[in-house]
Parts: structure tokens; C-alpha cells; sequence
């Protein structure tokens, strides 16, 4: 199964929307258009993982490294995640203090994200209603 | 079932595989669907590092996932062929990951043990 991103243009921020598993075997398509992104002088960026319904930690490392650079140049770097089994695995990780998550795409763009304490993602309820 | 084996060659490609197959498992034997998603991400891990084991060292032998079922506990034992005294390739996060997931793990470097019990 390949990983598909698509790199746009939105609200100042380049968003990467990211279709697929991010596993070893995936994650270095999302490395080279995270790379390219910030090698682009992109100082906001912004990682829909909406349609990501698996991701480990190989995935992680990816968003980590694309993180401390866009941190280098002052920038930030958000992330959406609907699927709570993808949540779950930046809260067990305790990188969802690190990187902030939100619940979709426009919540990230509003948010003033250069500040990890505006993460607006919200837990699932119990019966599925956000 | 009550026990099934998977070898896979190790490589990057072939991690998916085995993530579907242990899912496939974990179904079949009843496990909730909390525990099948930790199931499908505990043995994304678990194989990944011993595919990197065995891609670093350069072990051209097969990853095995042996999945056994017995009464109300479902265990999945990933093997690899390299000497347990391989430093780990990413700071230990595969492994802390499984701990969290898992209740149960035994980790003896070349020799990962998850066990699950079903709900009931």
C-alpha cells in the first residue's frame, strides 16, 4: 500500500494531507514532502492525518524531525487527527505535549499554533459525537 | 485456531503483512476492538524492530509470528535470528510503545512475547 501526500497552500500555512498507513515502510514519502516543505521556507505547516487510519512510530520520528526544524526557524507545525486509535498513539507517547493536535483542518489553521499550549484536540466522547 | 505461524522476509515492505495477519487473529479469536487496534500496533512495532534487527546486521533469515490461543489468552511470539545484544535503533520507543499496549510482554531481545486475554 503506498502513502499519498498532497502538498497546498491554505491560510499561510503549507498543509500536507496524508491518505494511508505511515509505517517503515511509508514513512520516508512523508519525510521527503516534509522535508521539501521546510526546505521550501515554509515556517507553518500544518500535517492532515484525517485520512491516516494507522500510524507507529516510524511516523512519529518523522513528525519529530520535521518539528525540531520548523522549530530552528521559528516556525510551527500542527497536526490533525480525527481517528482516535492515531491519537492514541501521540498520547502514549506524550507527544501530543509536544505537538500540537487538533480535531480538523480548520481548527489548525485558526489556531495560533507557535504556542503548544493552544492544542485544541478534543477526546472522543463515548458514544462517537464530537 | 489453536496456533499459526507467519514467516515473513525481512523487509520494510512486508511489516503490513504481518500487522493484517495478526489482526486477522486477533478477530478470530474474539479479542475486543480496543485490544485488536493495540494488537495490529504492538505487532507493527514488535516486527518492525526485528526487521530493522535483521536489516542492520544483515540476517537474510525470515521474521516469524507465531499466534497461539489458549482458553481466554491470545499470545504472539515474534522471532527473529540475531543475538540479543543488538542496541536498539530508536532510542527504545518501539518497545516503550509495546508496554504500553500490551499487558503482558516478555522481551528477550531475539524472542518478543505479547499476551492479551479476551474480554469477557
Amino acid at each position: 500500500m503506498e502513502l499519498d501526500v498532497t502538498t497546498r497552500e491554505e491560510s499561510g500555512c503549507t498543509v500536507l494531507s496524508v491518505v494511508g498507513e505511515v509505517d517503515v515502510f511509508t514513512a520516508p514519502t512523508l519525510d521527503e514532502a516534509l522535508s521539501a516543505a521546510i526546505a521550501g521556507g515554509s515556517v507553518c505547516v500544518v500535517v492532515d492525518l484525517t485520512g491516516v487510519d494507522f500510524l507507529d512510530s516510524t511516523g512519529l520520528s518523522v513528525l519529530v524531525k520535521a518539528l525540531k526544524r520548523v522549530r530552528e526557524a521559528d516556525g510551527s507545525l500542527d497536526v490533525v487527527v480525527s481517528a482516535d486509535r492515531v491519537a492514541k498513539v501521540f498520547r502514549l507517547t506524550g507527544l501530543d505535549k509536544l505537538i500540537p493536535l487538533h480535531a480538523t483542518l480548520s481548527d489548525a489553521l485558526g489556531s495560533d499554533s507557535a504556542d503548544p499550549s493552544h492544542a485544541t484536540y478534543d477526546e472522543p466522547t463515548e458514544d462517537g459525537e464530537s | 485456531m489453536p496456533q499459526a505461524t507467519l514467516s515473513i522476509p525481512p523487509s520494510v515492505e512486508h511489516v503490513r503483512l504481518a500487522r493484517l495477519v495478526a489482526v486477522a487473529a486477533a478477530r478470530r479469536v474474539g479479542l475486543s476492538d480496543e485490544q485488536i487496534d493495540d494488537v495490529r500496533l504492538a505487532v507493527g512495532e514488535g516486527v518492525t524492530r526485528a526487521v530493522q534487527r535483521h536489516l542492520a546486521e544483515h540476517v537474510a533469515q525470515d521474521v516469524s509470528l507465531g499466534m497461539i490461543e489458549l482458553d481466554d489468552e491470545f499470545t504472539i511470539v515474534i522471532t527473529d535470528h540475531v543475538g540479543s545484544a543488538v542496541p536498539e535503533t530508536d532510542d527504545g520507543i518501539a518497545l516503550a510503545l509495546i508496554r504500553a499496549l500490551v499487558p503482558d510482554v516478555e522481551d528477550a531481545g531475539a524472542v518478543l512475547s505479547l499476551r492479551w486475554v479476551r474480554s469477557a
